[in-house]
């Protein structure tokens, strides 16, 4: 005991923890029917440090080069201890970061938590999930195998038919005109350098400001207050919210544990240039709705309009005046609504339509 | 043992000792991945094929690199310590694939299947191989030969 | 007088072999259409002839004066008898008419002391010799036909017409000629013209005319080119057997080389024809319709259950080995084989690539013996690939127990929910 409180003064005395003890034990996170929402971030930063980690550890191992890098995930996943285990890991946490980021940004988003003073948050916020699925794009090549490099190949594709600048930004993410061990080499690159270090940014804004601003309260919730129908309730962060804070996360490793255990990450074949592509090959799964949809509009108009929509999107606290000034907003709802229907139909289309 | 042990003692013992169990579990894979593994690096382009003595001069030994065999041959009158005494090739025969070995009495490497038969260079002498053997180099380090397909 | 010819024309080429062609009065009349109708036979000479380079000059063949005649305007000067001018020789001549430098071993030395001197009489051994020199017959194959005329080049040089690739087409012009070659027999039979179509189809002429490949046999490989012939029976595994070694000599080895010699037949062209040998397939032998064996060896006899044996022990093999396959790009794919099985597995593979050149015995023990073999390793690889596979089991277990501690934990931090809450007013705080 007596060591604590000397460890505890040691430290006090040099960066003032009691001040940061005393805003911790202050502070609390609202409560209320839809306050279960609120633990989705803290999962998705949970996730995207367990990414962090099980990537390092890949790191000793991995040779990004085309002679190499199927080789040596052969090798992580049968010579080294556990090897199977790090990787396994790091490829069902990678997806469920990116299904858990877009559960959490459309439930943001139908609780309007985007409007005023949260519009910084909301934007970091979605370039955060651009960010997500390019990490996860760039790491789905990185094993080389048959399947990822034709993904990648229909993938890359699609930056083509940008207007103008589709052929130089196919040659940029290409690193040349076809898909190569240059590319796998540039993929590399950006997924352990360029995106983490536009992440750290991003998330260190992102969580400052959660931490500055407290959580959102919905309109809804905020109008029951108002006029008595409700209390206004809160736990205390510590140690209420932070114990189901690491619920959630013992409850994401579980799943994860699960899924490894059932459904163990193949290997593949390696990939082969010369060989043809099979009929069905799809990018992965947070991008199916988006290739299924370009194949009813034509190219230009559906590369164009998710252009459009991801730009509308991010500026969205600029575009919802009502919720801003603090009203209900039934249409934004609908229109949040209406996306999540429209991405997990054409994504359900996508895998099990015949002929898909 | 009390038998009123109070129950916030029961919850925080079970989690504490979970929560240890979950690190213990995570903490010793981890640890065990981190040190690396006997076998050689992937995606292979260099094997210790043999030790310096392991070969007498004019012989010949099939050893593995990566997933296909390699020969190592000891030239005859050469110095096992020196790696200018060695050759390394890919032991496949350019004919039909089949693994080839030294012949010490005719001092050439040689394939069983349909009687190719290659100098020390690689180059092919006679018989249905259509292509020499690819050159691998050969380093001494310490006491071990070690073979690279790199490029010089 | 013969001597005296060739002593003659020996010192005439010394003297005059420092005229450079280029310069010759031949060369100045017969380049231009003033003088002649058809230059190409000129400008072929001097744009690529090995002759040419060597400075060998029009008069060394056709005699005549080199010196005079185009400046003056008269081709009498040039083309005088008196000066050894001959024309060209019959084509009855023409084989001594060469000969007289290329069997000339001084001569040639000069040029190059690898060089052969021995084509006259090797040709005289050969069909198209016999026919000229014995028959009397100026329609069979002399050196001109073969090697051009004024554009002559080594078998080196790509653009010679005997070099190998081209080889099978100049053979064919006439061989593939039904009306020219009308009337010649061959053991009392006519003479076929198809080879230059069954070769084209065949696996030596796709691997010469298509891939390229040097060591695929064009017609003078097994024929020989100055002392051409078509291999009589005895030595007809001979000339296979320059680059099909081993099967020669297990076929030597084998009851069939007897008791084929006894019934003529003509050793391997007897299974794989002459011409038209295409790439051999396990087919080939056993005793299922369309294999070769029962085309002779009758059910119930040795030979037939020899044939069925070889079958059915190759077939073991291949079987063995398509289950380890499958076994360890299973593993493989499921990221549990490291490359140990792999490795292992081609050394079975071998076997199968061995085993289809000892079939030449026609000894199924000897074929057993390699099958077998091949079959223990292969089945031994996918055991070990499937053992792997039970690694996954393995580590489905291990991820139990940590799920198990997982979910303990997940039980404890509800509980511990539970009873912090019990001691918290929510509203109080807000």
């Amino acid at each position: 005991m007596a060591r604590r409180r000397r460890l505890y003064k040691w430290f006090d005395e040099r960066v003032d923890l009691q001040n940061l003890e005393k805003f911790l034990s202050h502070k609390t996170v609202p409560y209320h029917r839809h306050s279960i929402w609120y633990y989705l971030g803290g999962m998705s930063l949970y996730l995207f440090v367990v990414q962090v980690v099980t990537g390092i550890l890949l790191l000793l191992y991995y040779k990004p080069t085309a002679e190499s890098a199927y080789e040596s995930v052969q090798y992580i996943m049968t010579e080294v201890p556990f090897g199977w285990l790090v990787r396994s890991i790091h490829s069902y946490a990678a997806n469920l970061f990116i299904g858990l980021v877009f559960i959490h940004m459309f439930s943001v988003f139908i609780m309007k938590a985007y409007r005023k003073p949260r519009e910084l948050t909301w934007i970091t916020g979605a370039l955060l999930l651009f960010l997500a699925m390019g990490f996860g794009f760039s790491g789905y090549l990185l094993p080389w195998n048959q399947l990822a490099y034709l993904a990648t190949n229909v993938g890359t594709n699609f930056a083509a038919m940008i207007p103008f600048v589709g052929q130089w930004v196919l040659k940029f993410l290409r690193g040349g005109n076809e898909v190569t061990g240059a590319t796998l080499t540039r993929f590399f690159g950006f997924h352990v350098a360029v995106l983490p270090g536009l992440t750290t940014l991003l998330l260190t804004i992102h969580v400052l400001f959660v931490q500055r601003q407290g959580m959102s309260v919905p309109v809804s919730i905020e109008k029951e207050i108002a006029q008595g129908k409700a209390k206004r309730m809160a736990i205390p962060f510590f140690p209420n919210y932070l114990y189901r804070d690491i619920l959630g996360w013992t409850l994401a490793l579980g799943l994860i544990v699960l899924l490894a255990s059932l459904f163990p990450w193949e290997l593949g074949d390696k990939a082969d240039m010369l060989k043809p592509a099979p009929p069905h090959i799809k990018p992965e799964w947070y991008f199916v709705f988006m290739y299924q949809t370009l194949k009813y509009v034509p190219k230009v108009v559906g590369i164009f309009g998710f252009a459009v929509a991801g730009i509308v999107w991010v500026l969205l606290p600029f575009f919802d005046r009502k919720s801003n000034r603090g009203e209900i907003n039934r249409l934004y709802t609908a229109i949040g609504v209406a996306v999540v229907v429209y991405m997990i139909v054409l994504t359900a289309i996508g895998y099990l339509a015949p002929g898909e | 043992m009390d038998k009123n042990v109070p129950r916030r003692d029961v919850i925080n013992l079970l989690l504490g000792g979970g929560i240890a169990a979950l690190g213990a579990a995570t903490l010793y894979p981890i640890i065990r991945y981190m040190i690396p593994p006997p076998a050689s690096g992937a995606g292979t382009s260099s094997v210790s094929a043999a030790r310096v003595g392991e070969l007498k001069p004019n012989d010949g030994k099939i050893f593995k690199f990566g997933e296909t065999p390699a020969i190592l041959v000891l030239k005859p009158g050469g110095d096992p310590a020196s790696a200018s005494s060695y050759v390394s090739f890919t032991a496949v025969c350019t004919h039909l694939n089949c693994t080839v070995q030294y012949r010490s009495d005719l001092k050439e490497i040689w394939c069983a299947c349909h009687n190719g038969h290659y100098d020390l260079s690689g180059r092919v002498l006679s018989g249905p191989p259509p292509s020499p053997l690819t050159q691998y180099r050969v380093a001494i380090k310490g006491d071990e030969i070690f073979v690279s397909s790199e490029r010089a | 007088m013969k001597k005296l010819l060739l002593i003659s024309t020996g010192i005439l080429a010394l003297c005059v072999a420092d005229i450079d062609a280029r310069e010759s009065s031949c060369i100045g009349c017969h380049r231009s259409t003033d003088w002649v109708s058809d230059t190409s036979l000129v400008s072929t000479f001097l744009a690529a002839d090995i002759h040419a380079s060597r400075g060998i000059g029009c008069e060394d063949c056709h005699g005549g004066d080199p010196t005079k005649g185009f400046a003056e305007g008269d081709p009498d000067l040039a083309m005088d008898p008196a000066k050894g001018f001959a024309s060209h020789p019959e084509r009855a001549g023409i084989p001594n008419f060469c000969a007289r430098c290329h069997s000339d071993i001084e001569f040639m030395k000069r040029f190059d002391p690898k060089l052969p001197t021995d084509q006259l009489s090797l040709y005289k051994t050969s069909v198209h010799g016999k026919l000229l020199f014995g028959g009397k017959d100026a329609r069979a194959a002399v050196c001109t036909d073969c090697h051009g005329t004024h554009g002559i080049l080594p078998a080196s040089d790509s653009r010679s017409r005997v070099y190998f690739q081209n080889v099978p087409g100049t053979c064919k012009v006439c061989h593939s000629n039904q009306a020219y070659m009308a009337g010649y027999r061959y053991k009392g039979n006519q003479i076929p013209t198809d080879q230059y179509d069954e070769y084209l189809r065949s696996i030596h002429g796709q691997m010469a005319l298509q891939n390229g490949d040097q060591s695929a046999p064009v017609c003078n490989d097994c024929h020989g080119n100055h002392g051409a012939t078509p291999p009589n029976l005895a030595s007809v595994s001979a000339a296979c057997g320059e680059c099909h070694a081993s099967n020669r000599d297990y076929f030597n080895g084998s009851p069939h080389k007897k008791a084929w010699e006894e019934l003529g037949y003509p050793e391997c062209e007897q299974c794989h024809g002459n011409h038209l040998i295409v790439a051999a397939t396990d087919t080939l032998i056993g005793v299922a319709q369309g294999a070769l064996c029962v085309q002779c060896h009758d059910p119930g006899t040795g030979g037939y259950q020899a044939a069925a044996q070889m079958k059915a022990a190759i077939d073991s093999l291949k079987d063995a080995l398509a289950l380890a396959e499958d076994a360890v790009h299973e593993a493989e794919t499921r990221g549990v084989e490291g490359g140990q099985a792999r490795f292992d597995l081609g050394a079975a593979k071998d076997k199968l690539t061995r085993v289809r050149s000892v079939v030449h015995t026609f000894d199924p023990a000897q074929v057993t013996e390699i099958t077998s073999a091949g079959i223990q390793t292969a089945s031994t690889v996918r055991q070990t690939a499937l053992a792997s596979l039970g690694d996954i089991k393995i580590r489905q277990i291990g991820l139990g127990m940590a799920l198990v501690i997982v979910i303990l934990v997940a039980f404890a931090l509800w509980r511990k929910i539970k009873q912090v809450d019990s001691k918290t007013d929510f509203t109080a705080q807000g």
